[in-house]
């Protein structure tokens, strides 16, 4: 693999930030680490980067060993969380400095920076400092001075994240085009998940220093592996309560007072504690036209919340509790008041053993 | 009663607000700073006869300022000590404002505030104390005498005293003022510049050094223009080959009673100080300075 | 690698520094409880000094004087520049560039200047000999640009919408001044006025020329330095480090624990 992290872990003090990470990541790959703040995401970054030495571990990058290099000798470019364009130097400063760090001849670092400045739209604004642009302008900046060298491994930290909404789509489909361009792997952190979903190949999913699993952004979706990730990623009704036996020899989380029915139970025991998640856009909602429906749960649409392409249908059950839905059929039309029925494909529905972690 | 003045306030735009809260402020340096400056000038172009001032309008004055050799030695002196001085305090100051932020962890404040001790004491109790370690009798002399060695002669009395003695009352006073600048010096710029290549020192000199140099030529001038003016710690410690300008001048007013000569000198000091810090001013680029650098704000 | 070896060049320097502004310091004060002033060491205990100096009324005087300069000088110098700050922070003008080029002048004119020129304009043209309130007056002009900055460094981060979130919610301009603005830049005033407190009452070169025939503790030790080192200027030059010393400490104190928290604090009482 072209980039290779091996039991990488690191200290400060007491408290272990990274915990035995191990990750292989393929030369054109745009992976992003995914977690929320204080995950460690940006110590693993940072340890990449060479700006943290690992307490234990190996970094190797295009088969070289790169763990003991200072971050000047990696041959690795990052962009910044706040940018940190050097604010005493034009844009075409900023995006000369690597090159000059490389010691690159004058005729070349010109055709670089035309290159990056032409695909980032950096031209007209060459002679400007930084503080004289917009965020926007500075990004690109900021991405365009991370391209300009033709690192090896590209490291982005949180860089939208300063960004407004409609800047950030813009931004996530450029970002991914440059990364196909170049063909170099981009990694990128970040606690959004519309982003890495949106952008990555691979997805990381770090949670307390550690990853909770590291697949392709489809199975990080839909197939999570822990709970952490069930509740992190995507938006989910979530279950908890101890297993029990039901008549039909199925088994089932009591939950509040419902019974929430599993399809495949594994090797949970009854009376064990586990909890259940449901994607929203897998929780449909129906009218309830007084028809028995056994395998349905009964509620009272509270209110609608409208996103654009969907609509969130927030239902409170009658024990007090409330299910977020967003599967409806297109025919269906239900207002604040109505009684509706809550169902899913039970086959859909994610089981995780153990206590919950809010 | 406030509640109707209140409402005339809110009539007010910005600018009237300003200039309305900052009159009594401005008033206080017109009066008291602008006015006895012109007074100086004023008085330098007239004439002084046994201790009576007369009124002659004339440049005698100046042409004796900037003619008589004493004179203009003392002010190079002035000048090559207060070059020297600021250097070297400049050079001092930025490793231990260095230090100081980067490694003073929770102790920051206190090893600021102590280093601003020396600084408030006063040049009078601060010439003593120097005396009493500097003196020919005095803690280092006699300390090598008891260790058996040879004392030094020429440690007080000398212009090198002067210069120890000046560089000891404003050491202080450089490292706070380049301690406030690397306070707002966002260090993260360093990552990227060692992300891209910089090693430690490079990446020190082009961005760290750049972005604190208004900060830095702040704290020369600081200590500059007084050095150039100073005329207590050379009187005590420089000996009789040390007079400096600031000397010279201050004796037209309680030695000889040369008032209107004492007034040209002043003028001329005022005059050299101004064309330093309008040249120090000209090595500031401030588009370059980062002051309102938006990639460095928190 | 170097990261160690660069820190500690740089904390010895730092050291090095420290050792040489304290050793003066440190020494005075030990030769100034000593029998021999002139090697002190190993000290043989003696408050004589001390009790030559409470003795003499020249010194009483003198330390009444300073002390009557100094807290003249911070109380102006202090109420001027936070005056000068909050307007200079709170509104736009286009004479601010004037305005701010003023304030900040008298700092690039040296003491000597300010006492002889004040000394010109008292004694030939308004005939008005020495006295103390002059003095202040002269003193708050250098006292001023440093309180300014001393208050300016500490308020530019202050949240001035707070001000208007007072006046939304009902509180007239004395009362949110007093409510809201003073408790969130009390410790900078009280700062600023520390600082110029100590440097007018530490002040010779604008006194010098203001003062005429009032006596106040730097004058007098300046006169006596000029007979040679006494025990009681090291006894002075002791109290004062003592007392400079003191005074920062209690405000380290209070940048330390004060200013956390005490502007939220008013506000919640309300």
């Amino acid at each position: 693999m072209y980039l290779e992290l091996t039991n990488l872990k690191k200290t400060f003090g007491s408290f272990t930030a990274v915990a035995n990470v191990n990750l292989s990541i393929d030369k054109t790959e745009f992976v992003s680490l995914l977690g929320p703040s204080g995950s460690g995401k940006s110590t693993l970054l940072r340890l990449i980067a060479g700006l943290e030495q690992p307490t234990e571990g190996r970094i190797i990058v295009d088969g070289k060993d790169v763990t003991r290099l200072p971050p000047y000798q990696r041959g690795i470019a990052m962009v910044f969380q706040d940018f940190l364009l050097f604010p005493h130097m034009t844009v075409r400063e900023n995006l000369a400095f690597p090159l000059r760090m490389l010691k690159m001849p004058a005729a070349e670092q010109a055709e670089r920076i035309d290159w990056v400045s032409r695909i980032l739209s950096l031209t007209e604004l060459q002679q400007r400092y930084p503080n004289q642009l917009s965020g926007g302008q500075q990004q690109r900046v900021a991405l365009g001075r991370g391209l300009v060298s033709r690192p090896k491994v590209l490291l982005l930290d949180e860089p939208l994240a300063n960004l407004d909404r409609e800047l950030r789509r813009d931004m996530e489909i450029e970002i991914r085009r440059y990364q196909i361009e170049l063909g170099i792997p981009f990694i990128y952190v970040t606690h959004n998940q519309e982003e890495a979903l949106s952008m990555s190949d691979r997805i990381a999913v770090v949670n307390k220093g550690g990853i909770e699993d590291f697949a392709d952004k489809s199975t990080i979706y839909s197939q999570p592996k822990t709970s952490f990730i069930a509740q992190f990623v995507g938006r989910s009704n979530m279950f908890a309560g101890p297993v029990v036996s039901i008549p039909t020899g199925a088994r089932a989380i009591a939950w509040q007072d419902l019974l929430i029915p599993l399809h495949a139970t594994g090797k949970l025991a009854d009376h064990t504690i586990a909890s259940a998640y449901i994607k929203i856009e897998d929780t449909l909602i129906e009218r309830d036209d007084g028809t028995p429906a056994p395998d349905k749960i009964r509620g009272r649409l509270r209110d609608v919340i409208f996103r654009g392409q969907y609509a969130e249908y927030l239902v409170r059950m009658p024990n007090g509790a409330e299910i977020v839905a967003s599967g409806i059929d297109s025919a269906t039309r239900v207002s604040p008041g109505d009684n509706v029925l809550i169902s899913w494909d039970p086959q859909k529905l994610d089981l995780f053993p153990g206590e919950v972690r809010q | 009663m406030t509640g109707a003045l209140f409402r005339r306030w809110l009539k007010l735009d910005a600018n009237h607000r300003f200039l309305l809260l900052t009159a009594p402020v401005v008033m206080f340096l017109l009066a008291f700073f602008v006015v006895p400056l012109l007074s100086i000038l004023i008085v330098s172009l007239w004439r002084t006869e046994s201790y009576q001032l007369i009124i002659d309008w004339n440049l005698d004055n100046y042409a004796a300022v900037l003619t008589e050799p004493s004179y203009r030695t003392f002010m190079l002196r002035s000048l090559t000590s207060a070059l020297i001085v600021s250097v070297v305090c400049v050079a001092l100051a930025w490793p231990i404002a260095y230090f100081v932020i980067r490694y003073g962890g929770r102790y920051k404040l206190l090893l600021v505030l102590g280093l601003a001790v020396p600084f408030l004491t006063g040049i009078v109790l601060r010439v003593i104390a120097l005396q009493g370690v500097l003196g020919p009798i005095g803690l280092l002399n006699l300390g090598l005498m008891q260790l058996g060695l040879q004392p030094v002669q020429s440690l007080m009395f000398t212009k090198t005293a002067t210069v120890v003695g000046l560089i000891y009352l404003f050491l202080p006073f450089v490292t706070t003022a380049i301690y406030l600048s690397l306070l707002n010096f966002d260090f993260k710029l360093l990552d990227a510049a060692k992300v891209f290549g910089a090693g430690n020192i490079r990446a020190f000199w082009e961005v760290t050094w750049p972005l604190n140099w208004v900060g830095t030529v702040i704290g020369f001038a600081l200590t500059f223009v007084p050095c150039l003016a100073e005329s207590v710690t050379p009187r005590f410690l420089g000996g009789a080959d040390g007079t400096l300008y600031g000397m010279a001048m201050g004796s037209q007013f309680s030695a000889t009673g040369t008032w209107a000569l004492g007034a040209a000198m002043g003028v001329v000091l005022f005059v050299v100080a101004g064309l330093t810090l309008f040249a120090i001013s000209r090595l500031v680029d401030i588009k370059r300075s980062g002051f309102t650098g938006a990639g460095s704000r928190d | 690698m170097s990261k160690t070896l660069h820190k500690t060049l740089l904390g010895c320097i730092t050291l090095l520094a420290f050792v040489f502004l304290y050793v003066p310091i440190v020494h005075i004060t030990l030769a100034s409880f000593s029998k021999d002033i002139v090697w002190p060491y190993p000290i043989r205990f003696t408050t004589a000094a001390y009790a030559k100096l409470f003795e003499g009324t020249i010194y009483h005087d003198a330390l009444w004087n300073s002390l009557l300069l100094g807290l003249g000088t911070a109380l102006l110098s202090t109420t001027l520049a936070t005056l000068a700050v909050l307007s200079v922070l709170k509104y736009r003008s286009r004479w601010k560039g004037l305005v701010l080029f003023l304030f900040v002048a008298p700092l690039f004119v040296a003491d000597v200047l300010l006492g002889i020129s004040t000394l010109i304009l008292n004694g030939l043209f308004l005939e008005i000999p020495g006295n103390l309130l002059s003095a202040i007056l002269a003193n708050t002009v250098r006292a001023f640009t440093y309180a300014l900055l001393i208050i300016a460094t500490q308020l530019y981060r202050y949240n001035w919408k707070l001000d208007d979130a007072a006046m939304v919610f009902g509180a007239g301009p004395v009362r949110t001044f007093l409510e809201i603005t003073l408790p969130g830049i009390w410790p900078a005033l009280l700062g600023a006025f520390i600082v110029t407190f100590i440097l007018s009452f530490n002040n010779l070169d604008i006194s010098f020329y203001t003062l005429g025939a009032v006596p106040t503790m730097p004058s007098v030790a300046w006169g006596s330095l000029r007979f040679g080192i006494k025990p009681e200027l090291y006894a002075i030059a002791a109290l004062v480090n003592g007392a400079v010393l003191l005074c920062l400490l209690a405000m380290f104190i209070l940048m330390k624990s004060g200013r956390v928290g005490f502007g939220y604090k008013a506000g919640r009482d309300d």
